[in-house]
């Protein structure tokens, strides 16, 4: 009976609306007069939001139906912004797991900006928690107009957040994604308002329910322009292969913290955008450019592996690893089958923690070290034993190495994208499909070497660096070490954990999604194939 | 105990040993370092009583397999499962990895506190625990390799394998040396890697499109003609060969066959102990375990067989005849390891599958022996280079018989060595395959050369090394084992006698238990065949002798043959070559064309943009004049238009 009404009590706070508007709130409220101006206050309330925001993101997740299809806690806003156009929000077991991943990497971002953000720090916190807002936002939307909304207001915080906290060529960088952002979100505009023409005209609803439902409605001449919109804008913000250049940019200058949510969250929001529209609404006309899409996923592993191979910056090479680990997501995806998609979905969780590690990582050596300069440092695990234990678990993972949380997403997408059913068909690259994977493979053997590469350069061989000589490095133990702060070993040792945990169970992520992936390659195979 | 929570206690109890071993033993008087033993010790001890349980219950029963799965993957039509399966062939690799662990592990205590302390390690402790660590993560993925149920897992721990066996190389990684070849190492083990992940893919397209429910688990290894045969009628003969083809480059890598032998010579950086252990014993043999483990498969595809014995008989004439002339005590073991695994292969290719099964333990077992017997001496002496060695069977006797022993095992003319040898030379000249029998024959002359080579260079002549042995205050007191630590001298001794006995013990019932269908059994023995080859080994150690030991005559060199083995027939460099162009050269390549090309369209849409607005500019004059000719110029275009569409039509107009 107890037990009942706090089940009840729960499922009725649980509103979608105070998901996606509280951060913004939050964020806010750090400006308001009342709020007291001292820096470690902040950083508290902004951490103390991060924590509360991931158990309340997590209480939808648990409260879900596993087995749901369709999209639970649904809401609207009472009255239209413009007429006829609402705003709804809902969600279903994919956008909860993306919820809760947004909430955790947010979380830890904020945990980790105390030792690498200094300047303006309510300005700062205040982005980050909008940007959580927004982020949310995407992931929780249940209709296109609200998602094209978050899906542009994101690209605000993530301005500010490269261009003040930023390196030297921020303001540039900053720029550039905002350019690349913005026109592929002129694309997707003009798709959304044709599909609204249509619904509008033929009195569909727009919520994403509704037009998953009748899709087969859809005329075909609309889905094709649809499509090229938003598989256009999408693949900007992937990146997938040659509209990558503003990613390296973006992730190198931001600061670290802004590049965990960036490289953690905001690239796999377009990752969902693909799963969420091209696949599960347009897969009629998603299909004829889906072998293209695995071609050119296939490019952009070797592509972005032998950029990274090529930089000399720590951050650098992560970044440009970034665009290789996103080819192997978009190949997963354009697969159309149960265990591509599935695949690309832990891909890209593995990857956000991944690579949040390795930023961090990155920073702290950047701190100490003051440079982040692959051949000025070199056999620094001398003074940094505990951080070179820990990045030796991410460069595992980044590898690929089984049992960590790497592996499964990549077997996943590469059996999916080699299974592909397009194969049946006779579309525009199909015959490339195979060949392209079994060359994109050997991306395995070029991330061992950019991952090997970054870590003896800086980690291994002879302590070339001379550490402690000045004064102002005053980390150092007496036993020549350098001790890692607190909340940084707090960040390492639980995304560590994290990786390992779902490496050795990733069926602790895939069961929240296999009934979703089962579902829609259900819809897709018997509609058009 | 169940035979079922055997097998799993098997995977666990390493991992147990990792746990504790991180635990921090500030309260107890015991030195860190003894308890890091004692508790890998116990895992590994208890793992070897197990393992005789089930060998013990195995016998009882022959021809039972015991078999548990759990879930690890399910999405869709893919599940991939996880767990333990014991026949007669991975009880029989599972006792040869835990004899070798045991073994080196003990060695290892006293081997690594020296290394340590030799290189003023500044947290000595820390390092050891790492090793130790390492060492039982090792045991743990070998383990799990060898009790696969299916070819995925089989991966899964191949890949573990390699890590761990590049974080154990790389050990000692402060030194850049060392660092890199550790590196270069695992960067190679990866193209085996991509082989075999690219026929794992090709194998699960397949088994997925078909009715996956006969192949329970997906790739199970103890069915495996049952998908050996479902993927050739599905992919023709031509596919499945190409997917064969991948499986055995991958084998080939791991287990270190021309052209991937430069690794294994790279590895030799790594202490002495984690070489008798993966580069003698366990890793390398993985690699034919894993075309055993999918035999049945292959005989689907003679070609693919045959293209297994050539490589495997090319590496194994090439590497011994390598072997012959490297300096370094560690790099004639390890070309001489790859030599006897392509004699391995060969015999695989040629159907000795019973041969190739037994002489891979018992090879295992004696190159163990002869790494630590190197390791004992490189920690004495602190050379690898064994034109410095010499006269040291004055010193220590003991070690010298024990070379021998190896030595005499591995060439196959005694001991547990000539049981193995025995096998595959009576199948080749049973079945006919008289190329392959000249040729192993040729490999066992040339195993005899190196490893004898070896033996009167460091035992017999003159010490010309820098230790002062004489100085040695150890040495006259004990002379049982030669001055020698005993947690050094123990595990050889242990492996000695394995190396004298085992083979011996268990080749009556070999055959019996460990065969495949449909092979014939080969019980009677060739004397013409055997007296033979005595003779020849006879010769071939009387001429080493005459050469290396008495020094009554002196080989002639021809300079360009030596030098061509001394460098391995150039391999290498195209190794380096290939880094350089396919991964450096191509990197800076792409780099370039990303900056200029592919960012420069962007860069020219920026641009125009830009020009556009210059344009736009440019109108904004300020002057008067030039406004009105502006618009007076629109005016009279607009009202030309105007006519134009108004007459258009009539008479007047186009």
């Amino acid at each position: 009976m107890a037990v009942n009404f706090l089940t009840s009590l729960i499922s009725n706070i649980l509103s979608p609306f105070v998901l996606v508007l509280l951060p913004v709130f939050a964020g806010l409220l750090i400006y308001a007069p009342f709020f007291p101006n001292s820096t470690i206050k902040i950083r508290r309330y902004a951490k103390g939001f991060g924590i509360f925001h991931l158990i309340y993101s997590l209480l939808f997740m648990l409260f879900l139906n596993p087995k749901g299809a369709t999209f639970g806690f649904s809401e609207r806003l009472p009255f239209d912004i413009i007429p006829q156009i609402t705003i709804t929000f809902g969600l279903d077991n994919l956008s909860a797991l993306m919820c809760v991943f947004t909430s955790f990497i947010v979380f830890l971002a904020l945990m980790a900006s105390k030792s690498m953000v200094k300047t303006k720090q309510r300005l700062f916190y205040s982005m980050i928690l909008l940007l959580e807002g927004f982020l949310t936002g995407i992931f929780a939307a249940n209709d296109l107009f609200t998602f094209f909304i978050f899906f542009s207001l994101e690209i605000i915080p993530v301005y500010f957040l490269i261009s003040m906290w930023g390196g030297t060529k921020a303001k540039k960088s900053a720029l550039k994604y905002v350019l690349y952002a913005f026109s592929g979100v002129i694309l997707m505009l003009i798709s959304t308002a044709l599909i609204y023409a249509f619904a509008l005209d033929s009195n569909m609803a727009t919520d994403f329910d509704s037009i998953i439902n009748r899709t087969v409605e859809i005329p075909l001449l609309v889905q094709l322009f649809a499509v090229i919109g938003f598989t256009a804008a999408f693949m900007i913000r992937l990146p997938v292969f040659p509209f990558h250049t503003w990613a390296a940019d973006a992730h190198t200058e931001a600061p670290a913290p802004a590049c965990m949510v960036l490289a953690g969250v905001s690239l796999k929001a377009a990752a969902y955008g693909i799963i969420r529209i091209n696949v599960q609404m347009f897969y009629e006309m998603f299909q004829i450019i889906a072998p293209a899409l695995i071609v050119l996923g296939a490019i952009g592993i070797l592509w972005g592996s032998y950029l990274a191979l090529s930089q000399n910056d720590i951050k650098k090479t992560v970044a440009y690893s970034t665009i290789a680990q996103m080819g192997i997501v978009i190949a997963g995806i354009a697969s159309l089958t149960e265990y591509g998609l599935g695949g690309a979905i832990f891909h890209s969780i593995a990857h956000g923690l991944i690579i949040s590690g390795l930023f961090v990582g990155a920073e702290i050596i950047y701190i100490k070290f003051k440079t982040r300069k692959i051949e000025l440092l070199g056999g620094i695990s001398k003074y940094a034993p505990g951080l070179c234990a820990f990045m030796l678990v991410f460069c595992a993972a980044y590898m690929a190495i089984p049992f960590t949380i790497g592996f499964p997403g990549e077997i996943l997408c590469f059996s999916g994208g080699f299974n592909t059913p397009l194969l049946d068909k006779s579309f525009f690259l199909t015959n490339a499909i195979q060949p392209a994977l079994l060359v994109g493979a050997l991306g395995l053997i070029l991330s061992a070497a950019y991952v090997l590469r970054l870590l003896h350069k800086t980690f291994f061989g002879l302590a070339e660096y001379e550490y402690g000589k000045n004064k102002e490095n005053s980390g150092l133990e007496s036993t020549g070490e350098i001790k890692l702060a607190h909340h940084q070993t707090i960040v390492l040792t639980v995304l560590a954990l994290g990786i390992v945990i779902f490496g050795l169970y990733p069926m602790g992520i895939l069961d929240k999604i296999s009934t979703f992936c089962a579902i829609n390659i259900d819809t897709i195979l018997t509609n058009i194939f | 105990m169940d035979i079922i929570q055997n097998l799993w206690m098997l995977l666990i109890l390493p991992l147990f040993a990792v746990l504790f071993i991180c635990v921090p033993s500030n309260f107890v008087s015991v030195p860190k370092r003894r308890i890091t033993l004692a508790l890998t010790l116990f895992a590994s001890g208890l793992s070897f009583l197990l393992t005789i349980c089930n060998i013990h219950r195995l016998i009882q029963a022959p021809g039972d397999v015991y078999e548990s799965n759990i879930l690890f993957l399910n999405i869709g039509a893919l599940k991939v499962h996880f767990g333990v399966f014991l026949d007669n062939l991975s009880a029989y690799m599972l006792l040869i990895l835990y004899i070798a662990a045991i073994c080196t592990q003990v060695f290892s205590y006293k081997y690594i506190q020296d290394t340590l302390e030799k290189n003023r390690e500044s947290s000595q402790d820390k390092c050891f625990d790492r090793f130790f660590i390492f060492l039982n993560l090792f045991v743990f993925s070998m383990a799990g390799l060898i009790l696969s149920t299916n070819l995925i897992q089989f991966y899964i721990f191949w890949g573990l394998l390699g890590y761990f066996g590049y974080l154990l190389t790389g050990f000692d990684y402060k030194n850049t040396d060392v660092a890199n070849s550790a590196r270069k190492s695992f960067l190679i083990g990866k193209i085996g890697d991509f082989a075999l992940f690219a026929a794992l893919i090709g194998f699960i397209s397949y088994a997925i499109n078909d009715n996956s429910e006969v192949l329970y688990p997906l790739l199970s290894l103890n069915d495996v003609n049952s998908w050996g045969f479902l993927a050739y009628a599905q992919l023709g003969a031509f596919f499945y060969a190409g997917i064969c083809l991948l499986l055995a480059i991958g084998a080939f890598v791991k287990s270190a066959q021309i052209p991937f032998q430069v690794w294994i010579s790279d590895a030799m950086d790594a202490p002495t102990p984690v070489n008798a252990l993966l580069h003698g014993a366990t890793m390398v043999t993985a690699g034919v375990y894993l075309l055993i483990r999918v035999y049945p498969a292959l005989i689907l595809s003679p070609f693919i067989l045959k293209v297994i014995s050539i490589v495997g008989i090319t590496t194994a004439l090439a590497c011994a005849a390598i072997a012959i002339t490297q300096n370094d005590i560690k790099k004639i073991l390890a070309f001489s390891t790859s030599s006897q695994l392509g004699l391995m292969f060969t015999a695989l290719g040629c159907g000795a599958y019973t041969g190739c099964i037994f002489c891979l333990g018992m090879h295992g077992i004696a190159k163990a022996l002869l790494f630590l017997i190197a390791g004992i001496i490189i920690n004495k002496t602190l050379t690898r280079n064994i034109k410095f060695l010499g006269g040291l069977r004055a010193f220590m006797p003991t070690l010298a018989i024990g070379w021998l022993l190896g030595a005499l095992s591995i060439s196959g003319i005694f001991f547990s060595g000539f049981y193995t040898k025995e096998m595959i030379l009576t199948h080749l000249y049973d079945t006919g395959q008289w190329v392959f029998l000249g040729l192993s024959v040729l490999v066992g002359i040339l195993t005899i050369l190196h490893l004898f080579r070896g033996y009167f260079l460091i035992f017999e002549g003159h010490y010309k090394g820098a230790y002062d042995f004489s100085a040695d205050e150890k040495l006259p007191k004990d002379r049982y084992y030669d001055g020698i630590n005993l947690f050094m001298f123990a595990p050889a001794c242990v492996l000695a006698f394995f190396t004298a006995f085992l083979g011996g013990f268990m080749a009556p019932d070999f055959q019996r238990y460990i065969y495949i269908l449909r092979q014939k059994f080969y019980l009677i023995r060739h004397p013409d065949l055997e007296i033979t080859i005595f003779v020849i080994s006879g010769i071939m150690i009387y001429l080493m002798w005459q050469i290396y030991g008495a020094k009554s005559f002196k080989i002639k060199r021809v300079r360009f043959i030596y030098r061509l083995f001394v460098l391995q027939f150039f391999i290498n460099r195209a190794f380096e070559i290939c880094y350089n162009v396919f991964i450096k050269g191509f990197s800076k390549v792409i780099k370039t064309i990303d900056k200029y090309v592919i960012e420069g369209v962007a860069v020219l849409f920026a641009q125009s943009a830009r020009f556009g607005s210059y344009l736009v500019l440019r109108l904004q004059t300020g002057n008067i004049n030039s406004y009105v000719l502006c618009s007076f110029i629109f005016v009279t275009l607009v009202l030309l238009c105007a006519v134009m569409i108004y007459f258009k039509g009539t008479q007047y107009g186009g």
